[in-house]
């Protein structure tokens, strides 16, 4: 049985799929998108999270870590480059400030963790896979899926689709629906900002429609990256024109995670928060000149 | 049903809005008129059998107690002149009014205004009447030092006022009226003897009172009609002298005879809720034949939004104690919604969309309103219902057919009652119009009787023993002797528990006899007995075991740090626990940090909680209670976590000295379940609800966004469904407002578990920095406008 790396289950996601739904979050993602919501997703390797808001700072992780990768000054700090994530500072720490995330678990151990809460799927909830990026590790999530769809769970994927294409050929047995995002239409900019071509995301996205997939296309909308009047305009005429039935849904940016940045010591680049009701009307305006007649809103 | 989306499109009519505003804006006073009227009754029918003494006393009442009638009302009838008026009661308590009539006004909790007058009467005149002859006072003489010693583990209760949480037989109520009520005990009265015979006089008195009452307002209305010309008041002197000698017919008569039932109740017993019940069905009959005989459904709604402000007309003058038990004046008019039939099928009707949207256009305490969920609850009735939910109100507050009706059923109710159970006060479950239930017999703090268990009997925050010395956590070598010894410690204070409410329960037969509820309580007038004598057809006594949260997370931390891990000595842990963590922040870090808790679906934990429950509801089973009946375990504390938690030292869950307990009764310790909602339902499953008969209660938090869109009120339906699914008897929500939130900044362990859910991942509030916390209030505020 295949293992993966995991680093985060949520139950009762509302918000990934049609439905009363449970997450799983794999790691490993090859963007770098500068805005992600998991920054502790991006890397396949596990990471040490310190929570500074609920440490105590009485320094018994400092005391009992073997690579003195610990500091405590105003907070806590951590030396990335020197630790090895073995966890004694999460056995230590009395306030459960610390934590490892990225977990290795079997695919059966990560579909009993999905399937722990599917009394509440109902009609249409069900299981989604996330990120990181789902497809990096799709050997794994090919087999989790599998498990739950035998156990009669609807299964769902959030992916950006920068994977081979056996990849996700792979997944549609095993997928009931994807999420796409697709977050630039010019490659250029995909890659000066996300570290990646586009050209592979678009040619499996057009698979995907080709094998008559259930796929809902989303595109995060980022003040100063995404969310230009250019760039949306782009991707609504480009699916527009790849699947003239094509569900679109439009996600305003969320600052919360600009906490999680914070408690990694980093900067978080984008400025300013979600966007009003008035913009997100203008951008709809967009989707529906270019003809996209199913716009997704929550 | 397009009747569905017309009765959503209702607005608030006129008239509501101006009733409601001049009742809110109207001062509450505490008021001694009927007290006057009770006295000078009783010192005139001095000899007489109890029960006749008390039938004379409400019939006095009902004939002299000054009655009004706003202009604009349809809906008549009070117990006071003033609305929300507090009743001093001296047949069931005088000296604690004595105590305290000059702090009503302005103590922390359910407060009213005084009149000086009223206080000097009440000495002068009232007082010496009733002092060491009220039911508190005998109480207190009979069993006052018992009761003291158990109070901080077990409180007793119905102590100082009448017997409430009953919901009576308003079906036969309406088909009767008082007029024939009096027929069906006038029919008994000659082959009656004895006690009997007194009975069936009682009721007879009762009723002619209850008429007279009615004829009282009639003629008030019509005076009022003949000044004012408004055509409502004609309406109501018709239909009040119509009630006075004959049967509803109409849906306006039918409400009206409703709410002159519980008005007349609450004369005779004073007492902390008598509850409607299954509204929606039994008036369903009366609605259909105005429905046909004209009446528009804005007219229906209008008059059933009269009878709901007057649901918040009446309130319960409780002593500061018990207000801070149960806070908010609670006179509990319980409603309930949807449900069975007898058959099995779905009972939902036009009635039940009213009632919700009723309840959408008021948003006020009363009545409280719970929704009957099953697993073929029809989807229109649970979206409505979820809209409802989400305007913030609290109500309606949610009960499962699927786990009550078994639970019920295991107790020995029939299927054909259990099919048709209501609710009564916040949260306790009854049979309809047959049943005293005795649901508030008592309190057990099971996290006290483990304090005690833990620390060789004594009691931490007075150094006195109060309970059984087996030990303490150094001497308990095992975690099993533990649990042995806090078997030992519940038995003991069980034992006198019952010993107390039983005494107590005698009381009320001696000094409390109600002849008007038990004509409407079958099977007393069969019986010839009233229900404080076992008339009734079921007799329950119900205990509150609190609260099993506290208990989990306690043992689930002593068990994990102390026995099995070693990371704590006992003698380490009883230290921080004495000094209610005073030099031990890392121990208290621990405990709340370290060990998984309650409420996150952590199977081992959960089952400590679900152990200690069982064993208490088994306890119960060995008793009798005073009427004959038996013993049920609720698990619900309405406010009660709060003064509750102020009796219990510092516990090993890291809960601080006399902070509250977990509240509800089955939710998880505040802050404490960190794994969102449905995490949350999987543990509190695991409690035996089949042995919680009595009534449970699970409060749960949501931000308002949840419910702004159709998909979230969908997902909002589908959680109900599993609720109904995992067999959990009760949930209610509340809505965040700006408040919770503010509170969530200030005190972050307190709401750990309180989640922004976005798309991709989950934030937790308590982990935002301070900006986004602002913007998510603002936001929530600005929603909720």
């Amino acid at each position: 049985m295949k293992t993966g790396v995991i680093f985060e289950l949520t139950r009762f996601a509302t918000h990934d799929g049609a439905g009363l739904r449970s997450t799983l979050f794999l790691k490993g993602c090859p963007l770098s998108c500068p805005w992600c919501q998991n920054p502790e997703g991006i890397p396949p390797e596990p990471l040490l999270w310190h929570n500074p808001k609920v440490c105590l700072q009485c320094g018994r992780c400092v005391a009992v870590c073997p690579t003195g990768a610990l500091t405590l000054t105003d907070r806590i700090h951590v030396n990335r480059e020197a630790c090895t994530c073995c966890g004694s500072c999460v056995d230590a720490c009395p306030a459960a400030a610390m934590s490892i995330s990225g977990q290795t678990v079997t695919a059966r151990e990560a579909a009993d963790m999905l399937l722990r809460d599917q009394v509440f799927f109902g009609p249409d909830g069900g299981v989604t896979l996330s990120g990181g990026e789902v497809l990096s590790q799709w050997q794994f999530a090919r087999e989790v899926l599998d498990l739950c769809k035998q156990a009669g769970a609807d299964t769902a994927v959030e992916t950006c689709l920068l994977a081979p294409q056996s990849a996700v050929e792979a997944m549609l047995p095993v997928a009931d629906h994807f999420l796409v995002d697709i977050k630039f239409m010019d490659p250029d900019l995909h890659r000066s900002c996300l570290g990646a071509e586009n050209h592979q995301i678009l040619e499996n996205y057009q698979f995907l429609i080709s094998r008559g997939a259930d796929v809902l296309v989303r595109t995060p909308l980022i003040p100063g990256y995404t969310a230009t009047e250019d760039n949306i305009r782009a991707i609504a005429r480009y699916l527009h024109q790849t699947d003239p039935n094509v569900r679109y849904e439009l996600l305003n940016f969320n600052p919360l995670c600009r906490s999680k940045y914070d408690a990694l010591e980093e900067d978080y680049p984008v400025q300013g928060g979600a966007l009003s009701a008035a913009e997100m009307d203008s951008f709809y305006d967009i989707l529906v000149q270019e003809g996209i007649s199913q716009i997704i809103k929550e | 049903m397009n009747q569905i989306k017309q009765i959503a499109a209702l607005p608030c009519p006129e008239r509501i809005q101006i009733l409601k505003e001049k009742m809110l804006a109207e001062p509450r006073y505490a008021t001694i008129e009927q007290a006057r009227i009770i006295t000078r009754s009783y010192q005139a029918t001095e000899g007489q059998p109890r029960c006749i003494q008390r039938a004379r006393a409400l019939k006095a009442s009902l004939e002299e107690i000054t009655i009004r009638i706003e202009p604009d009302e349809r809906i008549v009838g009070n117990r006071t002149p003033g609305v929300r008026g507090g009743v001093v009661f001296p047949e069931t308590g005088a000296s604690w009014v004595d105590r305290e009539f000059e702090t009503l006004p302005t103590r922390p909790q359910d407060q009213f205004q005084v009149h000086q007058e009223d206080i000097r009467e009440f000495r002068e005149e009232i007082l010496p009447y009733w002092k060491g002859h009220s039911l508190e006072d005998k109480v207190r003489e009979a069993i006052g030092p018992q009761v003291d010693e158990i109070a901080k583990v077990v409180k007793i209760n119905q102590k100082d006022h009448s017997q409430g949480h009953i919901c009576p037989n308003t079906k036969k109520w309406l088909q009767l009226g008082p007029s024939g009520i009096r027929a069906e005990a006038e029919s008994h009265l000659e082959s009656s003897r004895g006690k009997n015979h007194d009975f069936y006089e009682s009721v007879i008195l009762a009723m002619e009172g209850a008429s007279r009452f009615m004829e009282r307002y009639a003629e008030l209305a019509w005076e009022m009609y003949q000044e004012t010309g408004k055509e409502n008041l004609a309406q109501v002197a018709r239909t009040c002298r119509k009630l006075a000698v004959s049967p509803a017919e109409t849906y306006d008569e039918a409400l009206q005879a409703t709410w002159f039932l519980y008005v007349i109740l609450q004369m005779e017993g004073n007492a902390s809720s008598f509850s409607p019940g299954r509204m929606d069905q039994y008036l369903y009959p009366y609605y259909q034949a105005s429905r046909e005989n004209s009446m528009t459904l804005e007219d229906a709604l209008e008059l059933t939004e009269c009878l709901w402000l007057k649901f918040n007309q009446l309130v319960y003058l409780r002593n500061s104690n018990s207000a801070k038990y149960f806070a908010g004046f609670p006179i509990g008019f319980n409603v309930a919604i949807g449900g069975q039939n007898l058959d099995g099928s779905d009972a939902t009707n036009e009635l039940s969309y009213l009632f919700l949207q009723a309840q959408s256009h008021l948003l006020l305490p009363q009545p409280n309103l719970s929704l009957r969920i099953h697993k073929n609850s029809p989807q229109d009735l649970l979206e409505t219902a979820s809209r409802v939910i989400g305007m913030g109100s609290g109500m309606p507050q949610v009960f499962n057919d699927e786990a009550v009706i078994p639970a019920l059923k295991s107790h020995g109710v029939s299927h054909e009652d259990a099919m048709n159970y209501a609710i009564v006060g916040c949260v306790e479950l009854t049979t309809h119009g047959n049943a005293l239930g005795w649901s508030d017999a008592a309190m057990f703090n099971l996290v006290k009787a483990l304090e005690l268990t833990l620390h060789n009997g004594v009691d931490q925050l007075t150094g006195q023993k109060t309970g059984l010395d087996l030990g303490n956590l150094t001497t308990y070598k095992t975690f099993e002797e533990l649990e042995e010894a806090y078997a030992k410690q519940i038995d003991y204070f069980m034992d006198r528990m019952v010993e107390c409410v039983t005494q107590v329960e005698k009381m009320h037969e001696a000094l409390l006899p109600t002849p008007f509820l038990s004509s409407v309580i079958d099977d007393c007038l069969a019986t010839g007995r009233d229900v404080t004598q076992g008339g009734a057809h079921y007799n329950f006594a119900g205990v509150q075991a609190i609260q099993a949260a506290n208990v989990a997370d306690s043992l689930a931390a002593i068990k994990a740090l102390v026995y099995d891990e070693k990371k704590l000595t006992a003698q380490e842990l009883l230290d921080a626990l004495k000094t209610n963590f005073e030099n031990a922040p890392l121990v208290r870090s621990m405990l709340v940090n370290k060990v998984p808790k309650y409420g996150n679906d952590i199977e081992w934990v959960d089952q400590l909680g679900a152990k200690w429950v069982n064993y208490f509801a088994d306890g119960l089973k060995k008793y009798r209670n005073g009427r004959g009946g038996i013993y049920q375990m609720g698990l619900y504390t309405v406010s009660a976590h709060v003064p509750m938690g102020q009796n219990v030292a510092a516990s090993a869950d890291g809960r601080y000295s006399q902070e509250p307990l977990a509240d509800g009764g089955v939710s998880a310790m505040a802050g404490r379940d960190t794994h969102g909602p449905t995490a949350l339902l999987q543990s509190v499953a695991r409690l035996p609800f089949e042995k919680a008969s009595n009534g449970t209660l699970l409060n749960m938090k949501f931000l308002p966004r949840f419910f702004k869109t159709d998909t979230g009120i969908f997902k909002f339906t589908q959680l109900l469904r599993a609720v109904c699914r995992l067999g959990i008897s009760h949930v209610q929500f509340n809505v965040l407002n700006e408040e919770d939130l503010l509170a969530a900044q200030k005190y972050p362990d307190r709401y750990r578990g309180l989640t922004v859910r976005v798309a991709g991942y989950t934030a937790y509030f308590t982990e935002l920095a301070k900006d986004l916390q602002d913007e998510i209030i603002a936001r929530t505020t600005y929603e909720a406008v």
